[in-house]
């Protein structure tokens, strides 16, 4: 896949499972148009976890709806292709597909039926995507429970959601995605309701699933340590726009935007105690019209004069062929640090 | 603000004087019904800790441990089942009225979502002054004025005074939530998860602002959080709930680097990316299934079921890990069968024979005890609980729970100190008999 940028996603010769090319999504509402995913590319690979990290209201989950056919009114997907196996999503809509995109949300109680029991609502996924009925279904959907560590999971079947805690109803969330038997899981946020000790289960378990069924996944989350520990590549997105793209250890090795590094820098762990944190003035604007400047550049922290005439193409900065690009217009020119 | 942080014979945290001690609190929730034998919820089971002045005291664990109510009855909003909190002298747990509100006056409180717990039909100066219009605080003038200087002591402007919250980003309407809670000039301020709903970026900003007002107003701060990383940047000391117990209590330095219980050490391994503050040697402990349920909390240990560093049976010293491992599991099994068994449709059903699905309990005893080489003796209890599992699954836990106790499911740890700065830890490992926690 060559990009505008002249990047190229790793492993040549192994074909990306979905290729996101310039996808553009905008909501009309009557006082403003809002372009909440302005041009963003990617690609992932089977097997692998793609990282999409980002604050509130940088446009991840409105990507993640956009891929799975979710976007409601006002939204639309305008522009771009969707190349799931080699077809365009967008123009072969997804009824085809449903079964091979699942997505987990972030609060695993607005996703389960509170009026089924968590083991019919997987049979369901089960009859839909895999035809799959009556005992060979219920027999699955306890394998299903067990494969995502639910214990007496026999019993548990028969439970309904509010039985369950909150670890254990995302659990059961992800057991139902697995039943579609998906290429691509979508995780938005799926660990951020969650505890710690529980977060870590559930990383846990999406990486064991992920090396059994050579499951491609795109997790997005706002929490660095999190993607850190998920995404095999990082796409860090600002207001609708990926704005640096690397592999994960690049990306914090050396990141070449300043809104990545400052993202790095907010991080509580990256700053001894005695020290006050960094801080960033600001909030991520809306995308309210197309981008005529850099969109970071009012909170930018380097920025120049050109940084507010000139929207930045994604420059390749990556050493001996790394996918590491970034949309910056003082990328690669020299280090960002050394510019204060 | 008047401060009394005074100094003794050693400097550093050791040497502030309590501003509240709290001393074996206790509090349970009994909303069992008439008909209903539930025991009550213990969501504080027995709590001593001081809050020493001007110190950033941290309280984490996970969710449902009892760190809210704990700090909401700090300022009288749940009341004790038992136990004190004395400030001055005076038991808080004994006020009412006037005196209660007194000791309210002193205290602020931030919650998490700022969204939600402002008023959303109020202007923001309205929500300010909220609390001096219900303190009678000075006259209307005094207030505004008032309102005014606390808007520009948090970083707002004053043109924000008409604007209403939704208006506001999420850490502008935390900043307006600071403000509210510092209007009566409280010398305690109890920060409920404020910034865990804000982006990181907003998140650093608020957190300046709360340690620049602790210095320059000499605040104590209660600062309750999941979010362990920041914890560590913010809190003089830390204490660990779980289940309703302080299971480690300390200096944030020494609790971070060396943390003595095995909770502490499963909560900081569990911390994401390589900026946690987890020390390396730790590795990767996951902890198996999720925090009993207060109702029933273990006899012994409250950490018992799912800590990693559990002291193994004392019939069965040289069990192995997956051995030991195994048994637990099946007992947590039993656990769950037994207490869904003890309704009333549950009995019924026993009783016509319908009975809860009694082959699938085999099958996962089938499962976990599939090549492993217990000793006989053990086999042959386990072989019992099978069969006695089918019918009476509580019987059955009841003879595991005899052959394989361990010293932790029977005897509650009391308090060691593990350090030269007072750190103390509650854990049975800490006796001279047993390997220390970090030598699992």
């Amino acid at each position: 896949m060559s990009r505008p940028d002249g990047s190229t996603d790793r492993t040549p010769g192994r074909e990306p499972l979905l290729s996101v090319s310039d996808l553009r999504t905008v909501f009309y509402t009557d006082k403003e148009t809002i372009h909440a995913v302005d041009g963003i590319s990617f690609d992932i690979y089977p097997g692998e976890t793609v990282g999409l990290v980002g604050e509130s209201g940088s446009g991840k989950s409105v990507t993640a709806r956009s891929l799975l056919g979710l976007v409601d009114e006002p939204g639309v997907v305008e522009e771009g292709t969707l190349e799931f196996k080699g077809e365009d999503l967008l123009e072969t809509g997804w009824a085809e597909y449903r079964g091979d995109l699942s997505i987990v949300f972030q609060d695993p109680s607005n996703a389960l039926n509170p009026v089924y029991t968590v083991g019919n609502q997987i049979r369901e996924a089960l009859a839909i995507h895999q035809g799959l009925r009556g005992s060979a279904a219920r027999e699955r959907a306890i394998e299903l429970l067990e494969a995502v560590g639910i214990p007496d999971a026999p019993r548990r079947v028969k439970e309904y959601p509010h039985q369950f805690s909150g670890g254990m109803q995302q659990r059961a969330v992800i057991a139902i995605a697995l039943a579609c038997d998906p290429d691509l899981l979508v995780c938005d946020e799926p660990t951020t309701a969650l505890d710690v000790t529980i977060q870590a289960q559930i990383l846990d378990l999406l990486d064991e699933l992920q090396r059994e069924e050579d499951l491609a996944i795109l997790f997005i989350s706002h929490d660095m340590g999190v993607i850190e520990e998920t995404a095999d590549r990082i796409n860090v997105i600002y207001a609708g726009e990926i704005v640096e793209r690397a592999p994960t250890e690049r990306l914090l090795a050396a990141p070449e935007h300043p809104y990545t590094e400052a993202l790095l820098n907010s991080i509580p762990g990256r700053t001894p105690p005695d020290q006050r944190l960094p801080t960033l003035d600001g909030e991520v604007p809306t995308p309210d019209g197309p981008a005529e400047s850099c969109r970071f550049a009012p909170r930018c922290p380097v920025a120049v004069e050109e940084c507010h005439e000139t929207p930045p193409d994604a420059v390749a900065v990556g050493e001996n062929g790394t996918d590491h690009s970034a949309a910056c217009l003082l990328a690669g020119e020299s280090e960002p640090e050394g510019e204060q | 603000m008047t401060q009394a942080i005074e100094p003794q014979e050693t400097d550093g945290q050791e040497s502030r004087a309590p501003l509240l001690e709290i001393r074996n609190l206790q509090i349970q929730y009994d909303d069992s019904s008439l008909i209903g034998g539930d025991p009550p919820v213990r969501a504080v089971d027995g709590v001593s800790l001081d809050i020493r002045r001007g110190e950033t005291l941290g309280l984490v664990g996970e969710s449902g441990c009892g760190k809210t109510t704990f700090s909401r009855a700090l300022v009288g909003l749940e009341s004790a089942t038992s136990g004190e909190i004395l400030v001055d002298g005076t038991d808080l747990t004994e006020l009412e009225g006037p005196a209660l509100r007194e000791w309210q006056r002193r205290v602020g409180m931030v919650f998490q979502d700022p969204q939600e717990s402002l008023n959303d039909r109020m202007t923001v100066g309205e929500i300010i002054s909220e609390p001096l219009d219900a303190h009678d605080w000075q006259d209307q003038e005094e207030r505004e004025d008032r309102v005014f200087e606390l808007l520009d002591r948090v970083g707002l402007q004053e043109e924000h005074f008409y604007r209403y919250p939704h208006q506001f980003s999420g850490g502008q309407r935390q900043r307006v939530g600071i403000a509210r809670a510092l209007a009566l000039e409280p010398e305690f301020l109890i920060l409920d998860e404020p910034v865990s709903a804000l982006d990181v970026s907003v998140q650093a900003r608020v957190i300046n602002l709360l340690e620049e007002l602790q210095a320059d107003l000499g605040l104590t701060l209660l600062f309750v959080a999941h979010d362990l990383s920041l914890v560590r940047h913010v809190a003089d000391r830390v204490a660990v709930m779980y289940l309703g117990n302080l299971l480690e209590v300390g200096r944030t330095d020494r609790l971070f680097d060396a943390p003595a219980n095995p909770y502490t050490r499963s909560l900081l391994s569990a911390i994401p990316g390589s900026a946690s503050p987890a020390p390396d040697e730790l590795g990767e402990i996951t902890l198996r299934g999720t925090p009993p349920n207060p109702r029933y909390p273990p006899s012994g240990c409250p950490f018992a079921t799912r800590c990693p560093a559990k002291i193994p049976p004392e019939k069965y010293p040289d069990l192995s890990a997956e051995e030991f491992d195994a048994i637990e599991t099946f007992r947590a099994i039993l656990r769950e069968r037994a207490r869904s068994s003890s309704g009333v449709s549950a009995s019924l059903k026993r009783r016509l024979g319908i009975g809860t699905s009694v082959r699938t309990v085999d099958e996962i005893a089938t499962e976990l005890f599939a090549g492993l080489d217990l000793p006989p003796e053990a086999n042959e209890v386990i072989e019992d609980a099978r069969t006695s599992a089918r019918s009476d699954p509580a019987a059955a836990l009841e003879l595991l729970r005899t052959e394989f106790a361990s010293v932790c499911d029977r005897d509650p740890p009391a308090e060691y100190v593990v350090d030269d700065t007072g750190r103390t830890s509650r854990c049975l490992r800490h006796r001279e008999e047993y390997d220390d926690p970090d030598e699992i």
